[in-house]
């Protein structure tokens, strides 16, 4: 009896630990006649020049802990400040980021002062709001769906700019692919597959930007989270001031 | 340390209630029994190209009874009454329970309110009590530890008796939130309910 216990406990933990989430594989794309009119609707997914904006931030983690903040993004062209706060005033996070691969921390408390916190966030501030790196490839899904794909390195970002009446961004990198029961084959192989999907919702036209008033953005995976966010403020502000 | 942060963060807000307290043979003299009244909370960071704005409401009762309200940009709701504590924000129209904060520490904060309603402020186990002006009353935290979260807090009186004109709560250098008090109402009575029901 103890024996079939212990087996059964075992069978439930490999199954569970088979079954973990795997992201979506990277969509073929079939290359556009002209690019005109998608490098136009790609580039209205962010914003450009210098941009304060407010959000409300509901966060959701893997292990179901969930809480809520006020988030502010600052936007100078590439420079990206962020800080994040409670709802009653107090700073919890603020960085600052010029380029791609710096970072400056000017206030983490815990738990938001682990240094993987804070490269995370400032890499999915910068998913959602400036235009991916690498060289751009037009072109349309199986379905017809415009798309401006980004390959970087290891990484694909896809920017789905007419998706659902507002806009997407999938990020996909490279994972050992697992069989359809989540357990890993026989023969593994790396393939990429999408670790952040960001769906905007409610977009408006604001000075050459498709704002969306709603975004949720999931990262795949063990360690998954779940972001929504609503826009409370977005000011555009002069590039002298 | 997640539960000190929230001690800090309640100390500011539970601070309010000095109110009188900044002249003891007042407090003797009009004894503090409730507040309320509407705050307009300023923040600014360095990174901001403007301050951001949220306005709201407070009631608080003696022994225990408190309600913090923000009514915008987020419509969140902190009661407490009878050593119960509740933290709740609206989504859809209606209130969900927010457990974003350590709520135990709360309570240890709320045994304060009873020294701070007395007079007794300077008895405060958190902060340092020094008074720079007539009317500015400035609390520094005793712990290294809460000093890395908050430098200082200012409180300015304002000149009617009992009634605070604003708090500035100092994070560090460029950082700052300040709270300006209106419509201030002094020991009226407000009905349990206000202090249980979203």
């Amino acid at each position: 009896m103890r024996h079939s216990l212990l087996f059964g406990l075992t069978m439930a933990l490999l199954l569970t630990s088979c079954a973990l989430n795997q992201g979506k594989p990277l969509p073929k794309l079939a290359p556009a006649n002209g690019s005109g009119e998608i490098r136009q609707l790609c580039a209205m997914v962010f914003p450009q020049g210098r941009w304060q904006m407010v959000h409300t931030i509901a966060f959701r983690m893997a292990d179901d802990t969930s809480g809520n903040a006020l988030g502010v993004v600052v936007l100078n062209n590439r420079e990206i400040k962020c800080a994040l706060m409670t709802v009653e005033g107090l700073t919890l996070f603020e960085a600052r980021s010029a380029e791609e691969d710096e970072l400056e921390v000017m206030r983490a408390l815990p738990p938001f002062d682990k240094p993987a916190f804070a490269t995370g966030l400032m890499r999915d501030v910068r998913a959602i709001f400036q235009p991916p790196p690498g060289q751009v490839h037009y072109g349309t899904l199986a379905d017809g769906t415009l798309l401006c794909r980004y390959p970087y390195g290891h990484t694909v970002t896809d920017i789905l700019p007419q998706k659902d009446g507002c806009w997407q961004i999938h990020t996909y990198s490279e994972h050992t692919s697992l069989r359809t029961d989540g357990c890993l084959p026989a023969d593994p192989r790396r393939e990429q597959l999408r670790d952040r999907t960001i769906t905007a919702q409610s977009c408006s036209p604001v000075a050459s930007t498709n704002l969306p008033h709603f975004i949720e953005l999931i990262g795949s995976g063990p360690a998954g989270y779940t972001l929504n966010m609503r826009l409370i403020s977005a000011e555009r502000f002069p590039a002298s001031q | 340390m997640r539960q000190r942060l929230s001690l800090c963060l309640l100390a500011c807000l539970l601070v309010l209630p000095v109110w009188v307290q900044a002249n003891p043979a007042a407090a003797a003299a009009v004894r503090l029994h409730s507040v309320q009244a509407d705050f307009t909370q300023e923040k600014n960071l360095k990174i901001l190209a403007r301050p951001l704005f949220s306005q709201g409401v407070f009631a608080f009762q003696a022994p225990q009874s408190l309600r913090w309200e923000y009514l915008s940009p987020l419509h969140t709701i902190l009661l407490m009454h009878d050593g119960r504590i509740r933290k709740m924000i609206e989504r859809d129209g209606r209130f969900e329970p927010d457990n974003g904060a350590g709520l135990d520490s709360m309570q240890i904060v709320l045994q304060d309110i009873g020294n701070w309603l007395d007079g007794r402020f300077t008895d405060n186990p958190v902060f340092n009590v020094t008074r720079t002006e007539e009317r500015t009353v400035v609390l520094t935290p005793k712990e290294p530890g809460l000093q890395s979260v908050i430098s200082r807090i200012e409180l300015h009186l304002g000149t009617a008796e009992g009634v605070m004109e604003r708090v500035t709560i100092f994070e560090g250098p460029d950082a700052y939130t300040q709270l300006t008090f209106s419509k201030t109402v002094l020991n009226r009575e407000i009905p349990a309910g206000f202090f249980t029901t979203p």
